[in-house]
């Protein structure tokens, strides 16, 4: 009955291990490293030593080009306009309608969960959708974005499922005391419902901090870009020049290198930021939706 | 067993009382789920109705009541669409696409679960899930920013250390060949740490004590893991494994779209379904022709899904013990 544990064999699949989980690691971190510390260096520093990892001079000369101007200040605004907004909304809406099927024995529940999941399996498609939010006259507003992210059926189940949880005895005995239906909901279930809140908060937050394709099809005013777009647009004409590689007045016109990856930096810190606290919250919650699920 | 029975039993005789008398009841509930309704009836279902205008030839001037004056010319946009050239094309870079995700991309999670398992210490295994899980919170204009950064032809990390070894400088991003690996090398990259929560939650749902006796049998680690780990995550894994394959027809088209970006060269390869319906139908305007290739991908996705959920349903009973 030798113990496994001291094994040759089994000692360096453990190094092994450790080494090779540590790559991965860094395959994930070290891209973003260079990312930042491209954006941190001198813009004449490319041509003389190319990309290194370490800059060899720091210059944050991106960064104050793109806080002089309007464009980028702007589409940031937006974006944490659209991003706080929409999560409130999100958040209320997805809870309410979630709490009412939680109840197995309403009547209709079925029909109404079903409406909703149905959704997920079969969709009009991208050029109704379009059409239907160009008729209610939220095309080339901002709110065509907060409100067609207001519910995801994912959500909904999650908070569904939590929901469902809760032990009966404490809604049982607040109806008995003459609670109402809303008095249950917004004062006993809304307050346990914290650690799925902060879940959600994360993923929704997520989503609308990173939607850019909504934005591209109903947005033509670009002074309401919100920032991933924006981004987008500066990448890709860094892209097409690069393609067209002749003229030499292109120069003048796109964006510098650093500049771009200063805005990928300024576009992707506030995730960086929240992402570590919340970071056990997804997790919980998402190993309680996986199992349920 | 007996509870649920009651429950369904209890909303079948409260739905038996009457539509007035459940309204008036369940007033409340009701209430707060009309705003969600609404939500459904606006943004999901008034959609899936404008998919008729797929069998018109629609003519937008006249804003929605177009919709009752366009002519109707049944499947002629299918047809079109068929016979265009453009849907060979396409299908084959939807199904390959979705074919080496499937490949390469499936057994990925798995792999870093089960390595994950093996660590002991729960300072080094969070740390590692915590940087693992990051690029899910990416959006793909990010994503794609820092692969630009790593990969470009100009000055990318990549190509500066194949320069300093003396090579070439690769065109990455926007040559033919490396195209499909650059799409599931930053599928995986972007995707392994969420898929690895779900195994992992899997993992740890083994009872214990199936190991400890094999540890009193003699067994060594890599014994345990075949007769004992594998064994117990096969159904979750044959199970997402269907439901992977009911999305063959459908790619991450935000990917897809900014990969490819406005480049000729790989739109031969990256052009999926709803990347085709957003070229033709919104950008070029052809609003009928735009949502019939839609409702092809929609339709036929959805066939795909029933099936697949059918399927994994069999399979999860059958290895549930």
């Amino acid at each position: 009955m030798k113990n496994y544990t001291h094994s040759i064999g089994y000692k360096s699949f453990i190094t092994f291990n450790y080494l090779l989980l540590t790559i991965l690691s860094l395959i994930t971190v070290i891209p973003i490293l260079y990312v930042f510390s491209m954006s941190i260096r001198p813009e004449i520093d490319i041509i003389k030593f190319g990309q290194t990892l370490i800059p060899k001079n720091i210059s944050f000369a991106a960064y104050t080009e793109i806080f002089a101007g309007n464009k980028i200040t702007d589409a940031f605004k937006t974006t944490i306009f659209i991003t706080v907004v929409g999560t409130v909304i999100a958040l209320f809406m997805n809870a309410i309608t979630a709490y009412p099927l939680s109840k197995s024995h309403l009547p209709y529940n079925r029909v109404f969960s079903f409406m909703i999941y149905f959704t997920v399996l079969f969709s009009g498609g991208l050029v109704p959708y379009f059409l239907v939010i160009k008729a209610i006259g939220l095309n080339n507003s901002i709110w065509a974005i907060i409100l067609g992210g207001a519910i995801w059926p994912f959500n909904v189940i999650l908070f569904r499922n939590f929901f469902s949880v809760i032990p009966p005895e404490l809604e049982e005995s607040a109806k008995i005391d003459g609670a109402s239906d809303y008095t249950v909901f917004f004062r006993i279930i809304l307050p346990l419902s914290l650690p799925v809140m902060a879940t959600m908060t994360l993923f929704i937050s997520v989503g609308f901090w990173n939607e850019w394709f909504s934005a591209l099809i109903f947005l033509n005013d670009t002074k309401k870009w919100p920032l991933q777009l924006l981004l987008r647009e500066i990448l890709s004409t860094g892209l097409t020049s690069q393609i067209q590689q002749a003229s030499a007045s292109s120069q003048a016109i796109r964006p510098s290198e650093t500049l771009k990856m200063a805005v990928v930096v300024v576009a992707t810190i506030p995730i960086m930021c929240v992402y570590p606290f919340l970071q056990k919250y997804f997790m919980k919650g998402l190993t309680m939706g996986a199992v349920k699920g | 067993m007996s509870d649920v029975s009651n429950i369904s039993n209890l909303r079948k005789r409260e739905t038996k009382k009457g539509f007035i008398y459940n309204i008036k009841k369940y007033r409340q509930l009701y209430i707060l789920l009309i705003p969600g309704i609404i939500f459904f009836l606006v943004f999901k279902y008034l959609p899936m109705i404008g998919i008729v205008i797929a069998f018109q030839e629609y003519q937008p001037w006249n804003g929605v009541k177009a919709i009752f004056t366009s002519p109707w010319i049944g499947f002629r946009n299918f047809y079109d669409f068929f016979t265009s050239g453009n849907f060979w094309e396409i299908l084959r870079n939807s199904l390959s696409i979705s074919f080496l995700k499937l490949l390469f991309g499936f057994p990925a999670p798995i792999i870093l679960a089960l390595l994950l398992n093996e660590v002991g210490k729960t300072g080094f295994k969070r740390l590692v899930q915590t940087i693992t899980y990051l690029p899910y919170f990416l959006s793909w204009v990010i994503i794609y920013g820092i692969l630009y950064n790593m990969f470009n032809v100009s000055y990318g990390a990549v190509n500066e250390i194949i320069k300093s070894m003396g090579g070439e400088p690769i065109a990455f991003l926007s040559e033919i060949k490396y195209f499909y690996p650059m799409v599931i090398l930053s599928s995986i990259w972007q995707g392994v740490g969420f898929g690895t929560i779900i195994y992992l939650a899997g993992l740890t749902n083994i009872d214990q004590e199936l190991y400890e006796a094999a540890e009193v049998d003699g067994c060594n680690r890599w014994q345990m893991t075949i007769h004992i780990t594998i064994p117990s995550i096969l159904p979750l894994c044959a199970v997402m494994l269907i439901l992977t394959l009911g999305s063959l027809l459908t790619n991450d088209f935000q990917q897809l779209l900014i990969l490819v970006g406005s480049n000729p060269i790989t739109k031969q390869v990256g052009a999926v379904f709803e990347t085709h319906a957003y070229e033709y139908g919104l950008v070029n305007g052809r609003f009928s022709y735009g949502t019939s290739v839609g409702l092809f991908q929609s339709f036929f996705g959805m066939i795909l899904v029933i099936t697949a959920n059918r399927f994994a349903r069999k399979i999860g009973y059958m290895g549930l013990y």
